[in-house]
């Protein structure tokens, strides 16, 4: 029997918990390429993902969910490429403590448009406890700006259950009767 | 200027290992290392330990050349010229290593077996030498270098195996020989190790043995952790990493048709995560069957099996057959998933508080069914939403006089603040009715007379209610501000109108609300923070990708009308629903070739 993968993606500028949120889904202890930051990032968090993050999800012997968590700094959008590849939609984490969430926002959606224009988007805001503003009316707006309409869910990336809930709505969006 | 670099060979590692470190050598460890194609050029090698075929490699490697090498496994190993890197490997502790293979300080032969370390480092028996050479002398020193501690890195791969203070070496211990044995069960690859095991049996967790019965207790546990050998292909980097295919197969024709349909749902409750399915459990409170469950409803694909929490995984038997096994990625399956237990009346009686208990009634019945719908003006709710989509209009406070009190609603935060408690929203739904002007009987001089003095006095030609919003001005506001320390904060104002609108409505419709009209959502819900009912994230799905009406939508996803209604009911009064199918269509013009492949994920992922 042929073993059925399915791939989706991760990415956010740094600090946006896409490591965080691989590891609260994954059902295998995920590989991380963290590396002690050198640059801007260390301002943010003492180590940053410098290649990717991998998680898994297994669906039975022949069947797995990859996750794949791209490095956030710029400096590295050689490898959003090679990871979206076969890809089945974009999870675009933001965090809104971010002196511009709009942004980064814009940034990852026109660098990945050609992906999720070919597969499906859902964005999870972070850290809105810490900072409640911009709301999530606001980056929706932003999207239909730029004719996107995506999910957009306030999400701890430690919590299992939000990041489930993004995923679900990606699934949905390519099918709502799953 | 000679090449200080380490030139190292890759001893049939993994396919991921090997990927990953190659990109590490290509980028962050250009400095210090240099791949040798050829292991006689090589200084060291760097092997898998809990792969057979890269010990044995290693084995030959080091009888025929006398060279070092980078030993990476998951539990600490004592294995003679080799430093230890813990799995999964972090650019810290390769560097590391390097620094050590070029200093010398590699592992001598020592009597230790081999013991989970607290820290990703090599193990303390460490000899510096000068130069590297094949046959190292063994120096029994216990204590580590100073000089080559390993730092502990802030965000280190492997935290799993790390528990602070664990360990204590006893050289006392069993020969390497014996306890190297059950550490080879664990076989595998460096990029994704095991499912953890049971708390309980955690390799961190696991003192040193001091006697035979901890010993075999110690193989007990590691051969636990043996995972079971698949016949599926190994795990691969991705595509363009690893040159190998695409990890998204062509579509199955047999599963997409097999999914295609909405199957039965297997329950899951908003608590954790999934979309809210009661009448999948169980009968619903009505006693109406759940037509999910119907004999129309495809056949689900195999179980998936869902993986449980390491914490509440059952201890793993030892596995009946450990040859070959290289695929320590592979845990075993979990168990066979249960069947979701019956909802508690708790969760029935939420059902029955946010969607009410009608049965569906066909659509012809509706104009004369009254009992399906409720004069939404009349409700608080209708007066909140007006605050609300006033305030999100035109970005600015809102204020709105109840005759309970008054609530500012601040729409850069989402937020409300109100004068009265938080719990009258939900008691007090209905608002006073508004006074009619009474026009009857009065004559047309009489009627403009009335208009002509209201505009004299600037007072509000709008017919006047008992509730009323009105914009906050930028000064009025900072004015407020020492007034709205004193009043009660409503973080999630939208959350609060979504859940309003459920309890107001209690699965009937607003009066005229056309239930064959088609519906497209503007946006979609906070689903993470919103309350969820059942199905809503389905029908959510719906509306944002193609739209239907309230009767359609009930009939695509074979749920009961209500819950249609009640996310209906929800998503107007955080004025997200629209007829108005224009965005929905530009964005989702293409239809998603991906149907019903999503199955078994989505199934796991509601738990």
């Amino acid at each position: 029997m042929s073993q059925i993968d399915h791939k989706i993606i991760f990415a956010g500028p740094v600090g946006s918990g896409k490591t965080t949120a691989i590891a609260s889904i994954s059902d295998i202890e995920p590989l991380r390429t963290d590396e002690i930051a050198s640059d801007m990032t260390n301002s943010r968090k003492p180590a940053t993902t410098v290649a990717m993050d991998y998680g898994m999800i297994r669906l039975g012997e022949r069947e797995k969910v990859h996750l794949y968590g791209t490095p956030g700094q710029e400096r590295f959008d050689f490898m959003w490429d090679i990871l979206t590849k076969g890809g089945i939609g974009l999870v675009l984490l933001l965090d809104n403590t971010r002196p511009t969430p709009f942004q980064d926002m814009k940034f990852y959606i026109n660098a990945f448009r050609e992906f999720i224009d070919d597969t499906r988007l859902v964005v999870g805001v972070t850290q809105m406890d810490m900072k409640a503003m911009p709301t999530l009316d606001e980056y929706i707006d932003k999207l239909h700006e730029m004719d996107v309409l995506a999910p957009v869910f306030e999400i701890d990336s430690r919590r299992r259950e939000d990041v489930s809930m993004l995923i679900q709505a990606l699934l949905l969006s390519h099918d709502p009767g799953i | 200027m000679p090449d200080s670099r380490l030139k190292v060979a890759f001893l049939s590692l993994p396919q991921r290992t090997h990927a990953v470190l190659e990109y590490f050598i290509a980028s962050t460890g250009q400095g210090d290392f240099v791949l040798s194609p050829d292991e006689q050029q090589s200084d060291a090698a760097v092997f898998d330990f809990d792969n057979p075929d890269s010990r044995h490699r290693w084995e030959r490697y080091h009888a025929q050349l006398g060279r070092p090498g980078i030993l990476l496994s998951i539990v600490g190993q004592q294995v003679p010229m080799t430093v230890w890197v813990q799995k999964p490997v972090t650019t810290g502790s390769m560097l590391e290593a390097a620094a050590r293979i070029k200093a010398g300080a590699w592992c001598i032969a020592s009597p230790e077996p081999a013991v989970a370390e607290t820290v990703a480092a090599p193990k303390p028996e460490v000899k510096t030498a000068p130069t590297p050479g094949p046959a190292p002398t063994p120096t029994p020193e216990p204590t580590p270098e100073p000089a080559l501690a390993p730092k502990r890195e802030p965000v280190l791969a492997a935290p799993v195996l790390a528990r602070p203070g664990a360990v204590s070496v006893d050289a006392s211990s069993a020969p390497v020989s014996e306890a190297v044995k059950p550490v080879a069960a664990t076989g595998g690859e460096i990029a994704l190790p095991p499912v953890l095991p049971p708390a309980e049996a955690r390799v961190s967790d696991v003192q040193p043995p001091k006697c035979g019965w901890l010993s075999r207790l110690l193989e007990t546990i590691f051969r636990a952790m043996k995972p079971r050998v698949t016949e599926s292909q190994p795990e691969s980097l991705p595509e363009s990493l690893a040159g190998s295919q695409p990890l998204l197969p062509a579509e199955s024709p047999a599963l997409s048709q097999a999914v295609s349909a909405p199957a039965p749902d297997g329950g899951g409750v908003a608590a954790d995560g999934a979309d809210f399915c009661p009448d999948a459990m169980a009968a619903d409170a009505s006693g109406r069957q759940a037509n999910v469950a119907d004999d129309n409803a495809a056949p689900a694909p195999s179980a998936p099996y869902p993986v449980p929490e390491a914490s509440a995984m059952p201890e793993a038997p030892a596995p009946e057959d450990e040859a070959g096994s290289d695929a320590n990625i592979e845990a075993p399956p979990g168990p066979a998933p249960k069947l979701k237990a019956a909802p508690s009346p708790a969760e029935m009686a939420d059902v029955a508080r946010y969607c009410g208990v009608s049965d569906d009634i066909p659509a012809a019945e509706f104009p004369r069914a009254a009992d399906r719908y409720y004069p939404y003006d009349r409700h608080l709710v209708s007066a909140l939403r007006e605050a609300y989509m006033v305030g999100a209009k035109w970005r600015s406070p809102t204020r709105l006089d109840l005759d309970l009190g008054c609530l500012i609603f601040v729409p850069a935060e989402n937020c409300a603040y109100l004068d009265f408690p938080e719990e009258a929203l939900f008691d007090r739904r209905v608002v006073s009715q508004p006074r009619r002007r009474e026009v009857r009987g009065a004559g047309v001089q009489e009627l403009f007379a009335d208009l002509r003095q209201r505009l004299a006095d600037r007072r509000v030609v709008k017919q006047p209610r008992r509730h009323k919003v009105r914009m906050v001005g930028v000064q009025e506001f900072a004015d407020l501000q020492q007034r709205l320390a004193s009043l009660t904060r409503l973080d999630r104002f939208d959350a609060t109108l979504w859940k309003l609108g459920m309890t107001t409505a209690k699965g009937r419709l607003p009066a005229g609300t056309d239930v064959n009209k088609v519906f497209f959502l503007k946006s979609w819900p906070n689903m993470t923070r919103f309350q969820r009912s059942p199905y809503s994230l389905r029908i959510a799905a719906l509306w944002a990708t193609r739209g239907a009406s309230l009767l359609e939508t009930a009939r695509i996803l074979e749920i009961p009308q209500r819950y249609v209604f009640a996310f209906y009911n929800a998503a107007l009064a955080t004025d997200i629903v629209t007829d108005d199918g224009a965005a929905v269509k530009r964005s989702f013009h293409r239809t998603s070739r991906n149907q019903g492949r999503f199955m078994n994920l989505f199934k796991w992922l509601r738990g």
